[in-house]
């Protein structure tokens, strides 16, 4: 292919240089990418390099429908009717395809995106539906980390994190795949309930139930929220603005516009190198972003509580209550002296000393509710025996 | 704000290197400096916020121990 553009010998080995260098970085980036680790200035080279132009997609009819898993004849009824692959993805986005052709596109195109790219993104992607019952017909983009996903599942009892992983092939590492199934499109599972009862030698109704409570478990709102990346949810409960729900809007818009996102995972790989440079880092800050919200959240009902306190604590006079027989306050007492941040390594010491300071303070404070609980414990006894006498 | 996101998380990475070691002081630019600066200055009144609320709360519960142990000794 690159003797076609080439006029000299020169000009050839230049290019096969350019080729191979450019093929190095794109198995790098798709390597990365399946791993869940992208930097950004792996997406930047990517971006400078068109890796799209040289290594992107099948350009054969034959070649790119082997790709997507669709058949030779539906590939070229696509382009007879629409004229490019892409065209079809835009119209169906918009809703505007022949309606012998919306099953097909169903069948293709993913509503659901894990923004870790993890090789079992399909049985993720297949779990996630399921949670929150998202048809196959819905056209719109949900995004999730797979990740995360996977923690929330640690947190389910034994017995349905097994089904859980069984039924969905989490456990084995099997790829499920998509196929028609009744009325329309639906995830293929490798294992049926009867599988599972058997292996854990209780009932089908029984599995079914675990599965239905777990997946009830998993749309609770202290769950999803970790590992949905759905901003107006969270906002409801957790301190989050319009700013993120907007930089969230922001990028499942560039992700239509991108267009390409099929449900079959070899395709996926192959296109996804048609995803832009911007919307990968779109997907990495994102990322970030999410997880600065979980660390620093602070439930609502918190806040009103600490307001409520300020309020009391304006009433309540200073005691000369003294605990130092249980705990040593002359550390907590005394006031922090003001340090002017005039260089970065002065202002490095003062955080570090600060960190300290807030770790010694978490450890107080533990010390502290244990003494509480023995207190109340002592208390609830005592209140006991006074009532038995 | 996409940009600022990055731009912010940028500082972060500047500041695990410098933090780290991996950078010292005199490679970095005059701009970079003010950044890891104003990042710094962010994360210190953050961190005396948050001292704060938990020297709050431990003055709430030296208060709620104390009623606890005269109930006791009652």
């Amino acid at each position: 292919m690159l003797r076609e553009y080439a006029q000299t010998q020169e000009e050839y080995a230049a290019l096969v240089a350019e080729y191979e260098t450019l093929k190095k970085y794109y198995d790098y980036i798709r390597v990365r990418r399946s791993n869940g680790k992208l930097s950004e200035e792996l997406c930047t080279r990517c971006k400078e390099g068109n890796v799209r132009g040289v290594f992107g997609y099948p350009t054969e009819t034959g070649e790119r429908a082997k790709a997507i898993g669709v058949t030779e004849e539906q590939m070229d009824r696509i382009l007879s009717n629409y004229g490019t692959f892409e065209n079809f993805v835009v119209l169906y986005r918009k809703g505007e395809v022949n309606r012998e052709d919306i099953e097909l596109a169903e069948y293709i195109l993913k509503n659901v995106v894990d923004i870790d790219f993890s090789p079992l993104s399909s049985n993720y992607d297949a779990l996630y539906c399921d949670i929150f019952l998202i048809p196959s017909s819905s056209r719109n983009i949900n995004l999730y980390s797979s990740k995360k996903l996977k923690e929330a599942i640690q947190t389910l009892t034994p017995q349905e994190r097994r089904v859980i992983e069984e039924r969905y092939s989490l456990s084995t590492g099997e790829k499920l795949k998509i196929g028609y199934e009744g009325n329309g499109v639906a995830w293929r599972k490798t294992k049926t309930l009867g599988d599972i009862s058997e292996e854990l030698n209780v009932g089908r109704e029984r599995i079914r139930q675990i599965e239905a409570k777990a997946l009830r478990k998993l749309r609770h709102p202290s769950r999803k929220m970790t590992f949905q990346y759905y901003y107006e949810g969270m906002a409801g409960m957790y301190c989050i603005g319009e700013a993120e729900i907007a930089a969230t809007e922001e990028l499942i818009a560039r992700l239509y516009a991108e267009n390409l996102l099929l449900r079959n995972q070899d395709a996926f790989v192959a296109a996804s190198s048609n995803i832009s440079a911007e919307v990968l880092e779109g997907i990495e800050e994102l990322r970030y972003l999410n997880e600065a919200i979980l660390e620093s959240r602070i439930p609502r009902r918190e806040i009103d509580y600490q307001k409520e306190y300020a309020a009391q604590k304006a009433v309540i006079e200073e005691d000369e209550f003294d605990m130092a027989d249980e705990i040593d306050m002359s550390q907590v007492e005394d006031e922090e002296p003001e340090v002017k941040t005039a260089g970065l390594e002065e202002a490095r010491k003062r955080k570090e000393e600060l960190e300290a300071q807030v770790h010694d303070l978490e450890a107080k404070l533990a010390e502290v509710r244990t003494l509480m609980r023995v207190y109340d414990e002592i208390l609830g006894e005592k209140s006991k025996g006074e009532e038995q006498k | 704000m996409l940009e600022e996101l990055r731009k912010e998380n940028q500082t972060l990475q500047l500041q695990r290197k410098y933090e780290e070691g991996s950078l010292q002081e005199e490679e970095l630019s005059i701009s970079q400096k003010e950044e890891l600066l104003a990042l710094y200055q962010k994360q210190i009144a953050n961190l005396e916020i948050t001292i704060k609320e938990q020297k709050e709360t431990f003055a709430r519960y030296k208060k709620q121990i104390q009623e606890k142990r005269k109930k006791q000794q009652s």
